[in-house]
């Protein structure tokens, strides 16, 4: 139980300060923060294998591409246009936007978590997701997806190879 | 030893392209690979073979392998002068095109959602880059963004739906779901018919259908013509052959919730395409509105799922897939890279500078629209009589009018060629034997299939019914 007070503690308070800093760097990082404290609550919730999915995922793969925009924007700081006083809602663009898609999410989990247990879930049980099973699924039953994987991935570093290359041509 | 066979028809042709960066005759290689693909499909015909469960080896699935043949070799074919004339990377571009036929064949023949998916997502990556492979052409990247970002999208949807579904069912398996599906057909979980409208999403994406249809012309148009070729006819194809394959049997079940929906995009993708097409003045461009047009009709087969109906869905696929690939092929062969040739006017006077160029366009834009004797009018008059014997008579009304309009504007690039005076036509390139030859093959399979179309009807009809 302590466990849990600190890691939804530590997210809590990373994901305020994500969008409490005025530099995008420190956002990402911080942000990178929430979400390994967040699979720290995956753990306890006993789902190893989403744990090790978010921090190779969203952690390691997401967050890096996030940075590097950030990088190449070349944005250190945010520009604010508006009056910093104003309410959330009534400040023009992307703010207010994401203040009302704050508000809906916060009525859509009120209303989800009253009701939570009023109807069963139309999925039915899954089992435990350990990583020993998921390892097993993937290589046995799921053996040709896993291959056909490696195709995709080749295609893909192959068209990127191709679009990124420098042109030949322009260089002579 | 089946399950090895089955596995390869998918397999082969990426097997035997592994190594794209070598500069050696890749091509002539890429149609060995697939004239292996084609001996292991006729020698699994009738077989039923299955590997690891999902894959199959069924008619069906061995048939489209077999139009993706055709595609394939004919494509290639067409692809040489282009890759010279607009200095592409020679082995990336064959490699790209043979990977993303591999992804077709999968798609045709996966029993498994997971895997559709997956085959999805290695043609259309394959096909995203090829799009946009002249990265010096302003119109080249845009339609490859535009395709990318909304090919992105309808992934996430059509995954979306594969999640629900398995939420729901436990299993990505197609015969499982069908079971289930079966079972609780009166009343089906609300959940469920969501799933079912998430993957028609995906699907209508890929088969450009109305209203799933905004990057088609600007992709179509930018990508190098051989490509637009090829994406045209084989992406439609692999992404039917699945369509169908999930919808009329896994879902068959729940055909009274889906069948309105593709009712409506079937009416307002035959109308859109046509009607859209008239203001079209870029031959590219138009040819993408009819092919949203054909991908109407082939919806109208896959509502009206009689026998008739299916067996004319794969019929049609066929047709349109050896006549849309001859048209594209034309441009293809007059395209340079100082002029695209794609503008209505270029084909002023075409006949007098080539006249045997001319002669095979008008064949292709005939049997585009529909006339006899070629095949698009067998095709079209078994899939409308089809919709007629299924009681979806305002379909057949509504697609036997929209013929008309696209009538209007194949005429108008004919006319053009024969009627108007010459402009500046006379600098079109020389045309290479085996594109040449590629042409005239895909022209004679025109005629073929409007003369005798009985013993390939038949073969379809045969085929489609062994998972039905």
């Amino acid at each position: 139980m302590t466990l849990f007070y600190v890691f939804a503690g530590v997210a809590v308070v990373t994901s305020l300060l994500v969008i409490a800093q005025r530099n995008p760097i420190y956002s990402v990082l911080l942000l990178v923060a929430s979400f390994g404290a967040l699979s720290g609550l995956y753990v306890l919730l006993d789902a190893p294998f989403v744990a090790a999915i978010q921090i190779i995922i969203y952690a390691g793969a997401i967050m890096v591409l996030f940075l590097f925009v950030v990088m190449l924007l070349n944005a250190p700081h945010e520009d604010t246009e508006y009056d910093e006083r104003t309410h959330p809602l009534a400040r023009p663009g992307p703010t207010r936007a994401g203040s009302l898609l704050a508000v809906a999410l916060v009525v859509e989990l009120v209303w989800a978590l009253t009701r939570a247990g009023e109807a069963p879930s139309p999925f039915p049980e899954a089992g435990l997701s350990s990583i020993a099973a998921i390892g097993r699924a993937l290589f046995t039953e799921y053996a040709f997806p896993f291959e056909v994987t490696s195709i995709l991935i080749l295609v893909a570093m192959v068209g990127a190879v191709v679009l990124a290359r420098r042109d030949e041509r322009a260089r002579k | 030893m089946a399950c090895v066979a089955a596995a390869g028809v998918a397999a082969m042709v990426a097997e035997a392209l592994r190594a794209p960066g070598e500069r050696m005759p890749i091509g002539p290689l890429g149609a060995i690979g697939l004239a292996g693909a084609a001996a292991a499909s006729l020698g699994l015909w009738n077989h039923n073979a299955t590997s690891f469960s999902l894959v199959v080896a069924d008619n069906f699935g061995l048939f489209i392998t077999l139009v993706l043949v055709v595609v394939g070799i004919l494509s290639l074919a067409l692809s040489a002068p282009g890759i010279e004339r607009l200095g592409l990377p020679r082995g990336e571009y064959y490699a790209l095109m043979l990977f993303a036929l591999a992804g077709m064949m999968l798609m045709a023949t996966a029993t498994d959602l997971l895997l559709i998916f997956l085959a999805l997502e290695v043609l259309s990556l394959a096909v995203y880059v090829l799009t946009g492979i002249r990265r010096d052409s302003p119109a080249a990247v845009e339609g490859a963004l535009k395709y990318f970002i909304l090919g992105a999208f309808s992934s996430a949807f059509f995954l979306y739906g594969i999640a629900f579904t398995y939420g729901l069912t436990g299993t990505t398996r197609l015969d499982r779901i069908g079971t289930l599906m079966a079972g609780q057909a009166m009343s089906p979980a609300p959940l469920q018919l969501v799933a079912v409208g998430l993957l028609l999403v995906g699907f209508a994406f890929k088969v450009s259908a109305i209203p799933f249809h905004m990057w088609t012309p600007d992709a179509y148009e930018g990508a190098p013509t051989a490509v637009t070729a090829f994406m045209s006819t084989g992406v439609k194809a692999a992404a039917f052959a699945a369509f169908a394959r999930v919808f009329l049997s896994t879902f068959e079940p729940l055909h009274p919730y889906w069948r309105p929906l593709v009712w409506t995009i079937a009416l307002a993708t035959m109308v859109g395409g046509a009607v859209v097409g008239i203001a079209q003045t870029n031959v590219k461009r138009m040819l993408a509105y009819s092919s949203i047009a054909h991908a109407g009709y082939l919806l109208v087969a896959l509502v009206s799922a009689n026998d008739l109906g299916k067996g004319a869905m794969l019929f049609y696929l066929l047709t349109y897939a050896v006549t849309n690939l001859g048209a594209f092929g034309v441009i293809a062969l007059l395209e340079t890279a100082e002029r695209p040739f794609d503008q209505m006017s270029d084909y002023a006077g075409l006949w007098t500078a080539r006249p045997a160029l001319a002669a095979l366009m008008t064949m292709f834009l005939l049997s585009l629209g529909g006339f006899p004797p070629f095949g698009g009018f067998v095709a079209k008059w078994y899939v409308f009589s089809a919709a007629v014997k299924a009681g979806e008579t305002t379909l057949a009304i509504v697609g036997v009018l929209t013929s008309v309009v696209a009538v209007f504007f194949y005429l108008r690039v004919v006319v053009m060629m024969y009627m108007t005076p010459a402009g500046r036509s006379s600098d079109a390139p020389a045309v290479p034997a085996i594109a040449g030859a590629a042409l005239v093959a895909s022209a004679l399979a025109v005629l073929y299939l409007g003369l005798l179309p009985a013993r390939v009807l038949d073969w379809a009809a045969a085929s489609i019914s062994t998972i039905f």
